[in-house]
């Protein structure tokens, strides 16, 4: 095999990561953060929360996990549990603040768009554009190409958790939403 | 694999590395959550979030865009606690009742540490001000000596 398979990430020693850290682990914690952080941060930046409340977001998703260590059923799926902490706190937060429609779904337009981030302005010229290009996608495609964004890949399980989709919609919606990315105007030509 | 996936595979590796170079995890987001660990309790209950009126969509309707106080049910298993949030800014200030009625020492914990009250007598208590931000209580029942801990909340 010339590459790595596509969506990567093992789950071996996330069990034993998990049953060492409902012992008080450090280390072991540790390592299910740096494995799982950026997952989590790229579900709360997906669904356009500030850097505030998406620190909010992930340090309750985390505290979360700390108070379940014990009592997660499927450790091999503690992704999945991650991202499907991380969603339900976002539309807590979202919901609290307002940004709400009458037939219960989240009205992301009314979120209003942040400011660019000030790094932007010291990538390169290809890496704004991507940023720019992956902004001005059709939201369901923006939230889900954020969320593949995150380092380390996250696996399709846990991305199908981050959004409540099938994890059989998971590869086709990718494709068709790279497709768009791909003839964005932003990056053309660059 | 075929040609098409691995094209794929190299655009999201170079939009993996425009998410690192343009929004990264803040680096007090990774070092709070490994700092979180130190949260862990061995013996208490957990009381779990059962009502969020944020989540009410009866509630939404009615009170949409005015500043209604927010309500939160957490249930353990004899022990309900009801609270009100009131919101002044980045700042909280919780009211809560313990149903059944009875004494106990209540501590928020919170971004900056535990805030401690006692309820009266009836298992009432007010608590503020307190950082908005993640938050959980832990509750000190005096009758039998047990802790139950709330699920945390992003308040």
């Amino acid at each position: 095999m010339s590459r790595p398979e596509q969506h990567p990430p093992s789950t071996t020693g996330l069990n034993e990561l998990v049953r060492a850290a409902a012992e008080g682990d450090q280390q072991a914690w540790d390592a299910l953060v740096d494995r799982f952080a950026g997952l989590v941060w790229a579900i709360a930046r997906a669904h356009r929360l500030s850097p505030a409340d998406a620190a909010d977001v992930s340090q309750t998703t985390w505290l979360r996990l700390v108070e379940h260590l014990g009592r997660i059923r499927d450790p091999e799926r503690v992704g999945a549990w991650l991202a499907a902490t991380a969603r339900h706190e976002c539309l807590r937060v979202i919901r609290h603040a307002g940004r709400f429609v009458a037939d219960g779904d989240v009205d992301l337009d009314a979120v209003g768009t942040e400011p660019e981030p000030a790094a932007l302005l010291l990538a390169t010229e290809r890496t704004a554009a991507l940023w720019r290009a992956v902004e001005a996608l059709p939201e369901r495609c923006r939230m889900l190409i954020r969320v593949l964004m995150a380092d380390p890949p996250p696996s399709y399980e846990d991305v199908a958790e981050a959004f409540d989709m099938p994890i059989g919609s998971i590869g086709p919606t990718r494709a068709r939403c790279l497709e768009q990315l791909k003839r964005r105007p932003e990056i053309a030509g660059i | 694999m075929n040609a098409g996936d691995t094209h794929n595979e190299d655009f999201l590796a170079e939009l993996r590395v425009a998410g690192l170079v343009v929004d990264p995890v803040p680096e007090r987001v990774t070092f709070a959550a490994k700092a979180s660990l130190a949260w862990r309790t061995i013996d208490a209950e957990l009381a779990e979030l059962t009502y969020d009126s944020a989540l009410d969509p009866d509630r939404l309707t009615l009170v949409r865009g005015a500043a209604a106080a927010r309500i939160l049910t957490f249930s353990a298993s004899d022990l309900t606690v009801d609270i009100e949030v009131e919101e002044t800014g980045r700042d909280l200030r919780l009211i809560g009742e313990l149903a059944p009625a009875q004494h106990a020492v209540v501590g928020v914990r919170h971004a900056e540490g535990t805030t401690e009250v006692e309820t009266d007598e009836d298992g009432r208590f007010r608590i503020g001000p307190i950082p908005a931000g993640p938050i959980a209580l832990s509750l000190r029942l005096a009758a039998g000596g047990m802790t139950v801990q709330t699920e945390w909340i992003t308040l």
